[in-house]
């Protein structure tokens, strides 16, 4: 039997080592449209400040999936799903069939309508490739903006200052406007950052950015024109669907799963960043973001691609640390 | 009129009844004008509103190759028909049934297609003496009694009423005379008992960011119609009623769309994208303008910067596992002539349409002919067959497209297919067929780990394995030099002999994937009548007509040419006489005598236009020996 996994962060290698570790004989592909080996995302932050080596970011290597039996296809992305043919088209034009197939495409921040115009000045920092870049950038930047919501968007910040760069951060609201539990912040998350040195800038957004003297002059709603070595922006956190485009898989902001993980299709699963689970308490689906979460999803994927039967148990919670003080944050009130 | 069912009993009908028009089995109109004069527009709109309230309909725009010829002139002269009827209507009709002309030029040239007695409908307003010299007229041809009787003649100052009908309206005298189409229109539906309802919303969406021109144009439209009303036009009308047809859902399409939609169905099946490399040629360029909107569907088009470079794209795109497909005319094949040899030698597949128009060199490029048959069987150097197919009619050619894809996959060949401009402008009412009843050709892809071996053959198809070049495990050379069967270069004699006789085999191999060919009407008798491509409506019309009498004649209308389909010497042998009618001097016939050695009458036509049923009625005639 041909197990496909489209997607080799975390839960898509959990699935397919999972596979393998039940199922010896099953003939496992990993396909991972990065041109490196799966490596700990969670990490990138402390990869792009040196506190991390090269070496202790990747988890996984050739011999990995040498000693595991996966197919690797590194570098390779998938353009089309059929559910019909039980097939899959690749980029290039290869058509690759499949038994069980598992999207676990993750998620990646992007950019709204009004930010579209500036992308080329605007860095990405979502990848293994992104951070090597920045890295060479960082070198001889100085003062960055950052503007967006979220723990990438605070993780980030704390990388840049243990950098010692000038943060300034624009943000739409006062507050922060995800739901935090469990925090030892005494005062607000606003005041916390001031007090480590970012600059922040409420009540206003990013409306423009022009390149001039080789820095970026970014204007924002209430006209204020700050220039920038290096500028940070996204709107949302989102599921990559790409693949499923013109696939009848059933979806909203992710794709719709049932707690043991299968689509609307049979014999097609998704995990990770880019499903919604339903969440049988409120009667609704659930984005479940998060490394501890996605390696969870992919096991409970990986074995229901065999034919057992377990559930995922959703977590309300992504557990983490800010310069040192813990938090926890929930998608949900 | 082309009806002989017009009800007889009047007399034993109401009076209501008897002011309704009379039921016409079918009915052809055709409109003419200054090419500036929106003919094509108002035609169009007239063969929807027919399609969508459920006639069988067949049209041919004719329209001048120059962008703007001389306003008033002769060449200048752009005409829209329509056939439509309550019954199958395969031709465009002989003889014209109700023509409108606009200008002087318009009747000129069109007045001889008008049936004797058939209505005449003419824009008086413009039979001043500039545009009666522009025309070559000596006299105002309005001041010919001979007119009066040949014709029912319905003189109308069209200008002087559409100035006076859109007298509020804030337009520019000039863009208020423009709308004189529009009042034709509305003449016409209401002559022919169609409603308006159609074309004011098409006008209101085609109008919308110019509501003063779509609310002029609406005008003179409901003006033509209450016009028609108040001097009692009707009654010179008909009715034609609805065609049933079965259920299902219905549109109106001509060649080109049928051929856009037929590749991305085809694209859809095989599972591979869609690439069009394709150079603009009249007739073949609204193609490439359709496809164009269907990205959503992974379908790519570029227009490439010659007819050279866009074959050489969509072959480029075959080999990277793309549905890759050409289209052209007559001069673009010529062009496109080495690549194709290429894709012959390196056997990969490739969709050329070819759109024919008259010839040669640019010859006629907004008129019709079929003399690319030739060019598209031997019109490469070196023993470089390919598969040759031709669509019979508009809607034909969704399915025609679809095979050729299906061919050009399985047997990893090019294959050529010809349309020509008569099917590609002219459209037909065709029933959209749901995506199950569209066969899958999708080919079986290679398999990792899988051996690879370029030239190694499939034993039934002799189709060799493809494998998308750059993938580890299935590296690999192909190209226009001679291979050996694992695709290094081979001078050897030998060698070059097999692969020569396999390529023309595997070709010739397609025969017996493809259906045995249909004899309509008669199985044996006197004449069977072969055809190919758009002669398919008048010939098929012809032989019903014919048959009528007693005579037994046959009709096979081929859509596989290279290789001929199975079973034709069979139905050739059952006949006396074949007979050949064909838009060239006798290209199809020239096969059929070298394959068969068989004498076939050959009937051609090269006026850059259809034959007509009568052509063809006259000649089985001829050859049957009546007068």
């Amino acid at each position: 039997m041909r197990h496909v996994i489209i997607g080799a962060g975390i839960a898509g290698v959990t699935a397919a080592v999972t596979i393998k570790k039940y199922d010896k004989d099953a003939e496992v592909v990993l396909i991972g449209d990065e041109r490196f080996f799966p490596y700990k995302r969670y990490l990138l932050t402390d990869f792009m400040n040196n506190s991390v080596k090269d070496e202790n970011i990747f988890y996984t290597s050739e011999e990995f999936f040498a000693e595991h039996g996966i197919r690797f296809r590194k570098g390779e992305r998938v353009k089309q799903i059929s559910s019909q043919r039980k097939a899959i088209k690749f980029h290039h034009n290869e058509v690759l069939s499949y038994d069980k197939l598992l999207i676990a495409t993750g998620g990646r921040p992007t950019l709204g309508p009004s930010l579209q115009p500036f992308q080329r000045y605007i860095q990405s920092y979502y990848t293994l490739q992104d951070v090597l870049l920045l890295k060479e950038r960082l070198q001889t930047a100085d003062v960055c903006i950052v503007s967006g919501e979220g723990l990438s968007t605070l993780d980030l910040i704390r990388g840049l200052r243990s950098l010692g760069k000038k943060v300034i951060y624009i943000v739409k609201e006062a507050e922060v406007n995800f739901p935090l539990i469990k925090t030892e912040f005494k005062e607000g998350i606003h005041e916390f950052l001031a007090n480590k040195g970012v600059e922040i800038i409420v009540n206003d957004k990013i409306v423009a950015i022009e390149e001039k003297e080789a820095q970026f002059h970014v204007h924002t709603l209430n006209k204020l024109t700050i220039a920038a070595d290096v500028v940070f922006a996204w709107e949302k956190y989102q599921p990559n669907l790409n693949c499923t485009r013109g696939c009848n898989i059933e979806k909203k902001e992710g794709i719709l799963v049932d707690q043991r993980l299968r689509t609307s299709v049979e014999d097609i699963y998704a995990a990770g960043d880019c499903v919604e689970i339903y969440h049988p308490g409120i009667k609704d689906y659930w984005i479940n973001f998060g490394w501890p979460n996605a390696t969870q999803q992919g096991e409970v994927a990986g074995k229901n691609m065999l034919g057992m039967s377990v559930e995922y148990e959703i977590k309300e919670t992504i557990p983490f640390n800010l310069f040192g003080k813990p938090l926890k944050a929930r998608w949900w009130e | 009129m082309a009806t002989q069912q017009i009800r007889k009993n009047q007399k034993e009908k109401t009076v209501a009844e008897q002011a309704k028009p009379p039921v016409a089995e079918s009915i052809v109109v055709r409109l003419a004008g200054d090419s500036g004069d929106g003919m094509q527009v108002v035609g169009d709109r007239f063969a929807d509103t027919c399609a969508m309230t459920g006639n069988d309909i067949c049209t041919f725009p004719d329209f001048p190759s120059e962008i703007r010829a001389p306003a008033g002139s002769l060449p200048g002269v752009s005409g829209f028909q329509i056939h439509f009827g309550s019954k199958d209507v395969l031709t465009l009709g002989d003889f014209v049934d109700c023509l409108v002309v606009m200008n002087p030029a318009a009747l000129k040239v069109n007045i001889h297609d008008l049936k004797k007695g058939g209505l005449l409908i003419v824009n008086s307003n413009s039979f001043e003496k500039a545009n009666l010299q522009k025309a070559a007229y000596e006299t105002n041809p309005l001041d010919d009694k001979q007119l009066y009787k040949k014709y029912d003649v319905v003189k109308i100052n069209v200008i002087d009423i559409i100035k006076e009908a859109l007298a509020d309206s804030p337009l520019k005298t000039v863009e208020k005379v423009r709308c004189k189409n529009f009042f034709m229109l509305g003449l016409l539906y209401n002559i022919y008992s169609k409603s308006l309802e159609i074309t004011e919303k098409w006008i209101r969406t085609k109008w919308k960011n110019r509501p003063e021109v779509a609310q002029a144009n609406t005008t003179a439209m409901r003006r033509g119609f209450s016009y028609a009303q108040e001097t009692g036009l009707t009654a010179k009308g008909a009715i034609v009623q609805r065609f049933s047809k079965g259920d299902g859902v219905y549109r109106k399409v001509n060649g080109n769309e049928a051929v856009a939609l037929g590749l991305v169905a085809a694209s859809e099946n095989s599972w591979r994208d869609l690439f069009l490399g394709s150079y603009p040629i009249t007739p073949a360029s609204p193609i490439l303008e359709l496809l164009s909107k269907y990205k959503n569907f992974y379908v790519k088009t570029v227009q490439a910067e010659d007819e050279i470079a866009a074959v050489g794209a969509a072959l480029g795109a075959s080999y990277a596992g793309s549905l890759g497909v050409t289209t052209t005319s007559g001069p673009g094949l010529a062009l496109k002539t080495e690549t194709i040899g290429l894709a012959v030698m390196a056997e990969l597949p490739l969709v050329i349409v070819n759109v024919q128009r008259g010839g040669p060199s640019t010859g006629l490029p907004t008129k019709t002919e079929q003399a690319d048959l030739l060019q598209s069987m031997f019109g490469r150097n070196g023993e470089a067959p390919v598969p040759v197919l031709a669509a019979s009619s508009a809607r034909d050619c969704f399915d025609a497209t679809i095979e050729s894809c299906r061919i050009a996959l399985k047997f990893r060949t090019p294959v050529i297919l010809l349309t020509d401009s008569y099917i590609a402008n002219g459209s037909e009412t065709w029933r959209v067929p749901s995506p199950k009843e569209i066969p899958d050709i999708s080919v079986e892809p290679i398999r990792h780990g899988e051996e690879y071996i370029p030239y190694k053959r499939d034993p039934e198809t002799l189709a060799r394995r493809l494998a998308i070049p750059g993938r580890p495990g299935f590296e690999h050379r192909i190209g226009g030099l001679e291979k050996a069967e694992d695709g290094s270069v081979s001078y050897d004699p030998l060698n070059h002999e097999k692969m020569v006789n396999l390529r023309a085999q595997k070709v010739e191999n397609i025969s017996k994937f493809i259906p045995k060919v249909e004899v309509y009407g008669d199985k044996k008798g006197d004449i069977l009548v072969i055809g190919w491509g758009s002669t398919f409506g008048p010939i098929r019309t012809a032989v019903q007509n014919v048959r009528q009498n007693g005579h037994k004649i046959g009709h096979v209308q081929l859509r596989y040419i290279h290789p001929l389909q199975p079973g034709l010497k069979e139905a050739m042998d059952n006949f006396k006489t074949i007979l050949v009618p064909e838009g060239n001097l006798g290209q199809l016939a020239f096969i059929l005598r070298a394959k068969f050695l068989r004498e076939v009458v050959t009937q051609s036509k090269v006026q850059g236009r259809n034959f007509i049923v009568s052509e063809i009625e006259n000649k089985i005639n001829e050859i049957l020996n009546i007068s």
